[in-house]
C-alpha cells in the first residue's frame, strides 16, 4: 500500500507534503511598518533629540487638564460648581471642594497615571542612554546635559508625586521592577533631592540656545527650592535655609529680572517674559492643551472673544477668596465680573446667559449644585491674556516657576526662621513685587514688618500666584488646608495627601495606601 | 409515489427489454461469477438530492461515472424519492448507501451497475434454511401514510435471517419459520414497524414517514459527518429555515433557531449596524467576540462578502470539542457556512425578490411645543427667552418611511462532471432616518468539476460584494429627545434654525442634512480547491482562498452648518482607504477507510494565513463651496494656512500598515465500531505572530466520545425510542481576535511635538517614544470546555426528536487591556492576560411534527438555554487588579467587571427613597439612608446581572395546503435592563435647558440625574419576532414557470416587557453596554413589513 501510495500520489502529494513541511518560527517574527522599536530607535541625532524632548512635551497634555484642577480644586482658590444642571459630573468637583473625595475619583488616577507616564518616558530615555556613546551625533547639547535634564524632569515629576500622594515607589527603569514597593515620603524627598544635586552641574543656563522651556540650572534650583520650602512637610524636617540658599542663587544669578506690570508673565506671547524661569511651552497649533478660556469663561462669551468655541463656563473663584483683593489692586483686573459685553463697531452690546437675560458675573454663588440657574454665578479668571479669535487651545506658555515666587519663597523662610514675624527683608522682598501691582504712591502697595504676617503672606502669595497651581501646597504649609470655607466643612488632616487610586492600588501588592482611605 | 405498471413510458420498455436480457447475467452474477471493474474504485459521486426520484440518481451517477444502471422498473419503483447527499463518495459507498436501506442490492459488470430488489445475501424464500423447521407463509401489503403502496420494503423475521422485499404494489410474501413471531418492516425516510404476529397469515402495515433529521449531513470543518454520527454539539440551520424578512446582517437569519446562540440587535433596524452575538455566554473581557466565520472551507471569511440568499446552512460548532479543530480563534464559537451548489441536470434559473417599509415600533413620550410652552409658565420666570413659538416633533422630523428592496437571481445547472451556480444579488436600504443609504450588489460564481479520470475534484468560488453605504446620525436621535420643542426647524429665512443662547441646543435635522459619512466597501472572497484521490480512501486536498475587503471612506460637513461657521472650520472634509488582504493556503491529507466494523476517518493538514492591513487618510477644512463634499480635499483652505491661530483643525495627513500570521498543523480522527460506538480526536498546534516571543505558539485539542444506545440489543424493546445517543466532549481553543498586532513589542511611535531654541527663534519638532506598554509575555487565552449532551428521536415516526446539552466552560488566561502596574510600566494599560471567567450552561432543542398528513404539516421547533457565567478572577501574578469599570453612560460607569459577579454586573449606589424635596437617599454601607453626597465608592453594591440568563425561541411552521405560516416567538429572561434616557430625561432639574420625558413631571424626583437601582428594570421580554404567511401559486402544466410562491413577512410585530424603553433587545457583551438603552446616540426601533415573490423556472 505505501508503494502504492507513492507512485500514484505524483504531484499531489508531494505538494501537500512539502507544503505541511514548509515553515518555520522565524515567519511568525512580527515586521513592523508604520512604527519603529525601541531596539532600531536612537540611530541618528534626530531619533536621540525627539526621545530627549518627549518628557517636556507630555506635560502640554496633563499640566491644565489634570494637575490644575488637583491642586487647585480642593482649595479656597478655584471650584467647579454646578450650573444650570450642567457640569455636575457625577459630584466629582462637588467632592473635591468639600474634601469628599474617595480612591475611585477618575482624576486622582489621572494625576497618579499622568506623572508615572512622564517618569517612564523619562525613565525611557535614561535606559535608552545608558551605555551608549554619542559622541559620533551632532546634538544641541551634550549627551550628558540631556541626561542630567532628563534627570530633573524626573525629579520633577516626582515632586508632583511626592505633594499629591506623598509615599510612592521610586522606579528608575521602565518595567522594573516588578510589583514595586511604596517608598515612604521621606524617602522620596531624598531621592529627588539627590537627583537634583547631583545634576544640576552639568545642565545649561537661560540663554543656552535650547534654554527655553528645558531644565536649567536656574530651573532646577527653584525646584530645590520648593522642595526645601515644603521639606517640613515632605520629610518632617525643615529646610528653610537651603531653600533660601537656593532662591539666592537664583536672585544673584542675574539672568532674571521682575516683568515691569503684574501681567507680563501671563500674555499670549509670554516667551519673553523677564521673570519666567520654567514654564510649559503651548502653542495653539503646535502645542494644545491650555484651555483656560474654555474651561472658565461663560458660553456666551465666544461673542466677547470671538471665540470659535462656546466655552465650558466651568471653572470659577468663590467669593471669599476674590473678596481678598482690594479695589486698588491692578491684579483684581483678572477677575471677570459684573454685566457681560462684546463690542461691535465700537459699540458695548450685552451677551445673554442661558436665561436669556443680559449675562451679569456676579461673585456671589447660591450653592455649589445648582440645577436650576446660577450659570453667570462665580467670577472668572482671565490672568493668562485670552486673545481675541484664539482657538480651542491657546498660546500662552504656561508659568511653572518664576522670580516672584523665588522672592516670597525666599521672604517666607526669612519669616518662619524669624519665628513666623516678618523681618525688613522679607518685606522688602514682598513689597519689590506687589508694588508693580498699584498705583504709584498707594499706601497699599507696600507691607511693612508688622503687615506682613503669616496669614498676611498666605493672603498675598493667593493674590499673587491664583491659579499657578500653587494654591494646594501653600495652604497644607501654612496649616489652612483643612479649614472650613464656603460650602467645605472642616476636613480631616489624611486629605493632605491624596488617596492611591483604587485601581492602581489593586493592581500592584506593593503598594500601601495612605492613611485615611 | 408509486408508477403503475399501466403508465409505464416506451424508455420504460426499452429497459424493461434490456433486462430480459439481464436475467441470465444476473443469474450468472449470483453464482458467484462477480466481475467488478478496477475502475469503479476510483469513482467518486458528489450529489445533494432532496426528494429526488431515484431515477434521477441513477441519471446522475451515469453523468459523473459513464457507469450505466440498469434496473427492472416492475421490480424498482423508478420514482421513489430519495434523499442522498454525497461529498466525492467512492461510488461503491456511495451505492450502498442509496440502495442497501432501500432493500435494493447492485452488481457492477464492466460499466454497467446492475440494481435490484432485495438484499444480496437475502433471497427469497432462504433455500438453505427452508425445510429445517416449520413454517407458515405470511402474506401483506405495506402502504405509506395516505395509502399508497409502497415498493421494496424490507420485511424481516426477528431473530432469523429471512426476510423478503416488497413489490411494486407493496405486497410481500415471507416464509416465517415456527420459532420467528415478530416481522421487522424498513425503508429508508420512514419509521421502522415492528409486528408481532399470531396465527394470521395476512398482515397490513401502513409506515410512516421518518420525520428525524439522522441521515442530515453536519458539516464539522476539514470533513463532513452524518448528525448521527457527531459527537460534539453541532447545530445546523437549513435555509429553509431561515428567518424571512430584511435581512441585513447575515447572522440575524438565524436568530433564534441555534439553542445557546444569542443574537440581539442593540442598534435596531439600521441597515448599516452589526448584530450582537454570543455563543455560550460571554467569552472575552475585551473587544468583540466575533465567531469564526468558515465559509466553503475558508476561515476568517467576512460573512458580508456573499449575499444571504447564497447561504444554502449554517452550522454552528458550539462547543470546545468541535471548535478546537480551528484552534485559537475558536472560543466565541465557529460558524461554517455552505454555500449553494449547482446539481447536474436542465439548466435551473430562480428569482426572488421582496420590497418593504418600516415603522417606528416605540418612541420616546417628551413634551410638545405646547406641553414645554405650558410648564415654563407653571414654573414663572421669562418664558419669551425659552418659548421660540413653534412646536415641533423633532423626532418626526428625523424619520421617513423607508422602502427596502431586493432580488436575487441565480441559475445554476451542470452536465456531466461539471456544475455550476451563479447568483446576482442586489439589495437597497433605506432606513428609517433621514442619512442611511445602503446599496449592495453581491455577484457569486461557484464551479465544480473533475478531472484526470474523476480522480481530482476542482472547485472554485468567486464572490464580490460592493457596497455603497452613508451612516445613520445616532447622536441626532438623542438630540430630538432633548432640543426645545418650542423651537422652529428653520428660521424666517428658510435656513435651520439655529438658537443663539446656548450651545447644548443644536438642531439635530440641520445635523443629519447637512453632514455626511460614506463609506463604499469591496470585498472579494476567491477560493480554489483541489481534491485528489490517490487512492479511494486517501485524498489529498489543497486549499487557496484571497480575501480582500476595501474601504473608502468620505466625511463633509457643510459650510451652512452654524457649528461649521461658530468654530471656523467653515466646511470640514476627509477621506479614507482601508484596505485588508487575506491569504490563506490549507492543504490536507483525508484517510477514509472501513475495517469490517470499524470505521475511520482521518485528517491531517497544514494552514497558513496571512493578513495584511494598511491605509490612507486625509482631512482638509476651510471650504469656499459645498459643491465639492469630500470629492476635491486639496480645495480646502486651511492646509496651507500658517497664520497664527488659524483653525487648521481636521487638517491631518495619515497612512498606516501592519500584519499578522497564522501558522498551524492539526489532525483529526474520526473513528467508530458498528456505528454504535463513536470517538472523535483532534488536536492543533498553532503559531500567531502578534504573540510575545516565547508564547507565539500554542496546541489545541478535544476529545469526544458517543454512544448510539438505541442501537443496542437491550433497546429493542424500547418502542418509543427510536434513536438514542449520549455524548461528551472535552476541548481545548483559544481567543487572540481582541489583539492588535505588534502589543509585545517595545514600539516607539511620534507623540506630541516640543519646542526648542530660544524663545522667539526656536522650532517646533515631534517627539518620539514608547507608544504602548510593551507585553513580551502576551499569550493565547485559552477556554477549556466539557460538554455533555444527549440526541434524541422519540415516539411513532420519530415525530419528536432533540438534542439537550450540559456545558462548563473555564476561559482562562483571559486577554484583555488591564489596568498596567504604573509604575514602572508607561502606559496606564496593558494588553496582558489575566484572570479566568467560567460559563455554565444547559442548553435544549425539540423539534416535533405535531400533524403532518395530506393537507396540513405542523412543525414546532423549540430553541432554549440557561447561561450562568461568573468572573472567578481578573488578576495574575502580574496584574492584580480586581474589577474593570465598564459602561460610561455619561455620568461614570455603571457596570464591572469583577471576581465573584456575573460579566458586566450592575454596580452603583443602593436608592433609599427620595427627601420631601426630591433629593436622592441612598443607601450606606451601614444600611442608613443618607443624601447623595455621603455616598462614597465604599457604599456601592452589585445590582444584578445585564445578560439575559434564558434565552427561549419557538418556532412554528405551518403549512396547509397551498398556504405556508413560520411564526417565530423569541424571548430573553432573567436579566435587568436600564433605560439611560429615564435616568437623563425623566428628570426635571435639566427642565427647561433641555427637553424632558412627560413623565419627569410625575414623578417628585428633583435632583441631579445619578445612576443607581432605581433605575434597574427588568429586561425579559417576549417578541413576535418574524412571521411569514407565504402561498404557493397553482401553475399550468404547461408553464415555463416551475413554482411561484409569494409571501409577507412581519418582523418585530409585538413585544411583552416591562421595560420601559423602546427596546429590550439590548447588548449582550461587555464592549457594547448589556442591558443599557443607551441616551445619547441610539437607532429608532421598528417594524418591518415584506412582501416577497420567489419563482423557478
Amino acid at each position: 500500500m505505501t508503494t502504492a501510495i507513492v507512485k500514484k500520489c505524483g504531484f499531489f502529494t508531494v505538494a501537500t507534503i512539502a507544503l505541511m513541511a514548509v515553515s518555520s518560527c522565524s515567519e511568525l517574527d512580527e515586521k513592523v511598518y508604520s512604527k519603529d522599536t525601541s531596539s532600531n530607535f536612537y540611530s541618528t541625532p534626530g531619533q536621540v533629540i525627539a526621545a530627549w524632548n518627549l518628557p517636556y512635551s507630555f506635560l502640554q497634555g496633563i499640566t491644565y487638564s489634570v494637575h490644575f484642577a488637583m491642586e487647585e480644586f480642593p482649595t479656597d482658590e478655584a471650584a467647579a460648581p454646578t450650573k444650570s444642571g450642567q457640569g455636575y459630573e457625577n459630584g466629582t468637583w462637588e467632592r473635591f471642594h468639600k474634601h469628599t473625595w474617595t480612591s475611585q475619583e477618575p482624576f486622582i488616577k489621572y494625576e497618579w497615571s499622568n506623572i508615572f507616564q512622564g517618569i517612564g518616558y523619562c525613565n525611557s530615555f535614561l535606559d535608552a542612554m545608558e551605555n551608549r556613546d554619542l559622541s559620533d551625533f551632532q546634538l544641541p547639547v551634550s549627551q550628558a546635559q540631556m541626561v542630567a535634564e532628563i534627570r530633573l524632569m524626573r525629579a520633577f515629576y516626582y515632586y508632583w508625586a511626592i505633594n499629591a500622594f506623598g509615599n510612592v515607589p521610586i522606579v528608575t527603569q521602565v518595567g522594573i521592577p516588578s510589583s514595586p514597593p511604596t517608598a515612604p515620603r521621606a524617602e522620596v524627598f531624598e531621592f529627588i533631592e539627590n537627583e537634583i544635586l547631583q545634576n544640576i552641574d552639568q545642565l545649561g543656563e537661560k540663554g543656552d540656545p535650547t534654554w527655553y522651556g528645558h531644565f536649567t540650572k536656574s530651573a532646577a534650583r527653584a525646584l530645590l527650592a520648593k522642595l526645601y520650602l515644603n521639606a517640613e512637610v515632605f520629610s518632617g524636617a525643615p529646610r528653610w535655609e537651603d531653600c533660601i540658599a537656593q532662591c539666592d542663587a537664583i536672585i544673584n544669578s542675574g539672568f532674571y529680572s521682575l516683568d515691569e506690570t503684574w501681567d507680563a508673565p501671563f500674555k499670549a506671547y509670554n516667551d519673553n517674559s523677564a521673570e519666567n524661569i520654567f514654564v510649559v511651552v503651548y502653542d495653539a497649533n503646535n502645542a494644545p492643551g491650555f484651555n483656560a478660556h474654555e474651561q472658565q469663561l461663560h458660553s456666551s462669551h465666544n461673542q466677547t472673544y470671538d471665540l470659535q468655541y462656546w466655552p465650558w463656563n466651568k471653572i470659577v473663584t468663590q467669593e471669599s477668596f476674590y473678596r481678598l483683593y482690594g479695589e486698588n489692586d491692578f491684579r483684581i483686573n483678572q477677575w471677570l465680573v459684573g454685566p457681560q459685553y462684546y463690542t461691535e463697531n465700537g459699540e458695548q452690546h450685552p451677551i445673554y446667559g442661558w436665561d436669556g437675560q443680559p449675562l451679569v458675573i456676579t461673585p456671589e454663588i447660591t450653592q455649589f449644585v445648582n440645577m436650576a440657574g446660577g450659570d453667570g454665578q462665580g467670577v472668572r479668571n482671565i490672568k493668562y491674556e485670552i486673545e481675541t479669535g484664539v482657538q480651542a487651545n491657546m498660546n500662552n506658555d504656561l508659568v511653572i516657576y518664576r522670580l516672584s515666587d523665588i522672592y516670597y519663597m525666599k521672604a517666607e523662610c526669612l519669616m518662619r526662621l524669624n519665628n513666623g514675624v516678618a523681618t525688613q527683608e522679607a518685606v522688602d522682598l514682598v513689597n519689590e513685587v506687589r508694588a508693580r501691582s498699584f498705583a504709584e504712591g498707594d499706601p497699599d502697595a507696600v507691607y511693612t514688618t508688622a503687615t506682613l504676617t503669616m496669614d498676611e503672606l498666605l493672603d498675598e502669595r493667593g493674590r499673587e500666584f491664583a491659579y499657578e497651581m500653587k494654591r494646594r501646597e501653600d495652604l497644607i504649609r501654612f496649616g489652612r488646608f483643612t479649614d472650613a470655607w464656603w460650602e467645605k466643612a472642616a476636613s480631616d488632616g489624611t486629605k493632605e495627601l491624596y488617596p492611591i487610586p483604587l485601581e492602581i492600588l489593586t493592581t500592584n501588592p506593593g503598594l500601601v495606601q495612605n492613611e485615611g482611605y | 409515489m408509486l408508477v403503475t405498471s399501466l403508465s409505464r413510458t416506451k424508455a420504460n420498455d426499452r429497459i424493461s427489454l434490456i433486462f430480459l436480457v439481464m436475467k441470465i447475467t444476473t443469474a450468472l452474477l449470483l453464482l458467484g461469477a462477480l466481475h467488478v471493474s478496477a475502475k469503479s474504485l476510483s469513482q467518486t459521486i458528489t450529489l445533494n438530492a432532496k426528494d429526488t426520484p431515484i431515477k434521477q440518481i441513477f441519471d446522475a451517477i451515469y453523468e459523473q461515472t459513464q457507469f450505466g444502471v440498469i434496473y427492472n422498473d416492475q421490480k424498482i419503483n423508478p420514482n421513489q424519492k430519495v434523499t442522498v447527499v454525497a461529498q466525492q463518495m467512492p461510488l461503491e459507498t456511495f451505492l450502498q448507501e442509496l440502495l442497501t436501506s432501500r432493500n435494493l442490492s447492485y452488481r457492477i459488470m464492466e460499466q454497467t451497475i446492475f440494481v435490484q430488489a432485495g438484499l444480496a445475501d437475502v433471497t427469497v424464500g432462504n433455500p438453505a434454511q427452508a425445510g429445517k423447521v416449520a413454517q407458515r407463509t405470511v402474506t401483506g401489503t405495506v402502504t405509506d401514510e395516505q395509502g399508497n403502496p409502497l415498493e421494496g420494503v424490507t420485511v424481516k423475521v426477528g431473530g432469523t435471517p429471512q426476510g423478503t422485499t416488497t413489490d411494486s404494489d407493496g405486497n410481500f410474501q415471507v416464509a416465517v419459520p415456527a420459532v420467528g413471531n415478530v416481522l421487522v418492516f424498513t425503508f429508508l425516510g420512514y419509521e421502522p414497524v415492528e409486528i408481532t404476529i399470531g396465527a394470521e397469515v395476512t398482515i397490513d402495515i401502513t409506515m410512516q414517514p421518518s420525520l428525524s433529521d439522522l441521515d442530515e449531513i453536519v458539516v464539522i470543518g476539514y470533513g463532513a459527518q452524518k448528525r448521527e454520527m457527531v459527537t460534539s454539539s453541532i447545530a445546523t440551520v437549513k435555509s429553509d429555515a431561515f428567518n424571512k424578512g430584511v435581512i441585513s446582517d447575515p447572522l440575524t437569519l438565524i436568530a433564534g433557531k441555534v439553542s445557546g446562540l444569542s443574537i440581539t440587535r442593540p442598534n435596531g433596524s439600521d441597515p448599516n449596524a452589526e448584530a450582537d452575538f454570543s455563543l455560550r455566554g460571554a467569552v472575552s473581557v475585551e473587544g468583540n467576540p466575533q465567531p469564526l466565520i468558515v465559509i466553503d472551507g475558508v476561515p476568517g471569511a467576512d460573512i458580508r462578502s456573499i449575499a444571504p440568499g447564497d447561504i444554502e446552512s449554517v452550522d454552528v460548532l458550539r462547543d470546545g470539542s468541535a471548535g478546537a479543530i480551528y484552534g485559537s480563534r475558536a472560543n466565541a464559537g465557529v460558524i461554517i457556512i455552505t454555500t449553494k451548489r449547482g446539481t447536474p441536470g436542465a439548466t435551473r434559473v430562480s428569482y426572488s425578490g421582496y420590497a418593504s417599509t418600516e415603522t417606528i415600533a416605540k418612541k420616546y413620550d417628551v413634551l410638545t411645543g405646547s406641553d414645554f410652552r405650558q410648564q415654563l409658565v407653571a414654573m414663572g420666570g421669562d418664558v419669551s427667552a425659552r418659548d421660540k413659538g413653534g412646536d415641533t416633533d423633532w423626532f418626526d422630523q428625523m424619520t421617513r418611511t423607508p422602502t427596502n428592496h431586493g432580488h436575487n437571481l441565480s441559475i445554476s445547472g451542470g452536465y456531466n462532471n461539471t456544475t455550476f451556480n451563479a447568483t446576482l444579488n442586489y439589495q437597497n436600504f433605506e432606513g428609517i432616518d433621514l442619512a442611511t443609504k445602503r446599496e449592495l450588489i453581491n455577484g457569486r460564481l461557484q464551479l465544480n468539476t473533475k478531472a484526470l479520470d474523476d480522480k481530482l475534484d476542482f472547485s472554485l468560488m468567486l464572490a464580490n460584494a460592493y457596497e455603497d453605504k452613508s451612516f445613520a446620525h445616532y447622536y441626532g436621535f438623542g438630540q430630538a429627545l432633548k432640543i426645545n420643542p418650542t423651537y422652529p426647524v428653520y428660521d424666517e429665512n428658510g435656513d435651520y434654525f439655529e438658537s443663539p443662547e446656548f450651545g447644548d441646543q443644536w438642531n439635530p435635522l440641520a445635523d443629519t442634512r447637512l453632514t455626511t459619512n460614506d463609506q463604499k466597501e469591496k470585498r472579494l472572497l476567491g477560493t480554489v480547491n483541489l481534491k485528489y484521490a490517490i487512492l479511494p480512501s486517501l485524498t489529498a486536498g489543497v486549499n487557496y482562498s484571497l480575501t480582500k475587503t476595501d474601504l473608502l471612506g468620505g466625511n463633509y460637513t457643510n459650510t451652512a452648518l452654524r457649528w461649521m461657521q461658530t468654530s471656523g472650520l467653515n466646511g470640514q472634509a476627509s477621506r479614507s482607504v482601508d484596505n485588508t488582504t487575506n491569504n490563506i493556503l490549507e492543504t490536507t491529507l483525508a484517510f477514509n477507510e472501513d475495517f469490517n466494523d470499524h470505521h475511520i476517518n482521518a485528517v491531517a493538514g497544514y494552514s497558513y494565513q496571512n493578513e495584511f492591513n494598511e491605509g490612507v487618510g486625509a482631512g482638509n477644512n476651510n471650504f469656499l463651496t459645498d459643491v465639492y463634499s469630500y470629492y476635491n480635499l486639496g480645495a480646502g483652505g486651511a492646509i496651507f494656512n500658517y497664520t497664527p491661530g488659524a483653525q487648521r483643525g481636521g487638517v491631518f495627513v495619515s497612512s498606516y500598515a501592519q500584519e499578522q500570521t497564522l501558522l498551524s498543523y492539526f489532525a483529526r480522527v474520526i473513528y467508530d465500531y458498528k456505528d454504535r460506538y463513536l470517538l472523535n480526536g483532534s488536536i492543533r498546534r498553532e503559531g500567531a505572530s502578534k504573540f510575545g516571543k516565547d508564547h507565539k505558539w500554542g496546541t489545541f485539542w478535544a476529545l469526544s466520545g458517543g454512544w448510539i444506545l438505541s442501537r443496542e440489543g437491550f433497546m429493542d424493546g424500547v418502542g418509543a425510542v427510536k434513536n438514542l445517543k449520549l455524548r461528551a466532549g472535552y476541548g481545548v481553543t483559544g481567543n487572540q481576535h481582541s489583539l492588535q498586532p505588534y502589543q509585545s513589542l517595545a514600539t516607539i511611535g511620534r507623540l506630541g511635538r516640543a519646542y526648542l531654541g530660544m524663545p522667539g527663534g526656536g522650532y517646533w519638532l515631534d517627539t518620539y517614544g514608547p507608544d504602548i506598554n510593551s507585553n513580551p509575555d502576551l499569550r493565547w487565552e485559552t477556554k477549556k470546555e466539557l460538554n455533555v449532551g444527549v440526541d434524541f428521536t422519540l415516539f411513532n415516526n420519530g415525530w419528536l426528536n432533540g438534542a439537550f446539552d450540559y456545558y462548563n466552560r473555564k476561559i482562562s488566561a483571559l486577554v484583555g487591556n488591564y489596568y498596567a502596574q504604573v509604575p514602572a510600566a508607561i502606559w496606564p494599560l496593558i494588553f496582558a492576560n489575566a484572570g479566568e471567567l467560567v460559563n455554565e450552561g444547559l442548553e435544549l432543542t425539540l423539534n416535533g411534527t405535531l400533524v403532518k398528513n395530506e393537507s396540513v404539516d405542523w412543525q414546532l421547533t423549540l430553541v432554549s438555554a440557561y447561561n450562568r457565567n461568573e468572573v472567578t478572577s481578573i488578576s495574575s501574578e502580574q496584574f492584580q487588579g480586581t474589577a474593570h469599570d465598564v459602561s460610561d453612560i455619561g455620568i461614570g460607569n455603571i457596570q464591572r467587571i469583577v471576581n465573584g459577579q456575573p460579566i458586566g454586573v450592575y454596580y452603583g449606589r443602593r436608592y433609599a427613597g427620595l427627601t420631601e424635596e426630591g433629593k436622592w437617599l441612598f443607601l450606606n454601607s451601614a444600611g442608613e439612608a443618607v443624601t447623595a453626597d455621603e455616598i462614597s465608592g465604599d457604599d456601592y453594591a452589585y445590582l444584578g446581572n445585564s445578560i439575559p440568563k434564558f434565552n427561549v425561541s419557538l418556532t412554528n411552521n405551518i403549512t396547509y395546503k397551498r398556504f405556508d405560516l413560520s411564526v417565530l416567538l423569541r424571548s430573553a429572561l432573567g436579566f435587568k435592563a436600564v433605560n439611560a434616557n429615564r435616568i437623563f430625561h425623566e428628570n426635571r432639574t435639566t427642565f427647561p435647558s433641555s427637553n424632558v420625558l412627560r413623565t419627569a413631571f410625575d414623578t417628585p424626583l428633583n435632583d441631579a440625574p445619578l445612576f443607581s437601582d432605581y433605575y434597574l428594570e427588568n429586561g425579559s421580554y417576549l417578541k413576535i419576532d418574524n412571521v411569514t404567511l407565504g402561498y404557493s401559486i397553482p401553475l399550468k402544466g404547461n408553464s415555463q414557470l416551475k413554482k411561484l410562491r409569494v409571501s409577507a413577512t412581519a418582523t418585530n410585530l409585538f413585544t411583552i416587557t416591562g421595560f420601559s424603553g423602546m427596546d429590550p433587545e439590548l447588548g449582550i457583551n461587555t464592549f457594547n453596554y448589556p442591558g443599557i438603552e443607551q441616551n445619547s446616540n441610539y437607532y429608532p426601533r421598528t417594524r418591518s413589513f415584506t412582501f416577497g415573490v420567489a419563482a423557478d423556472f
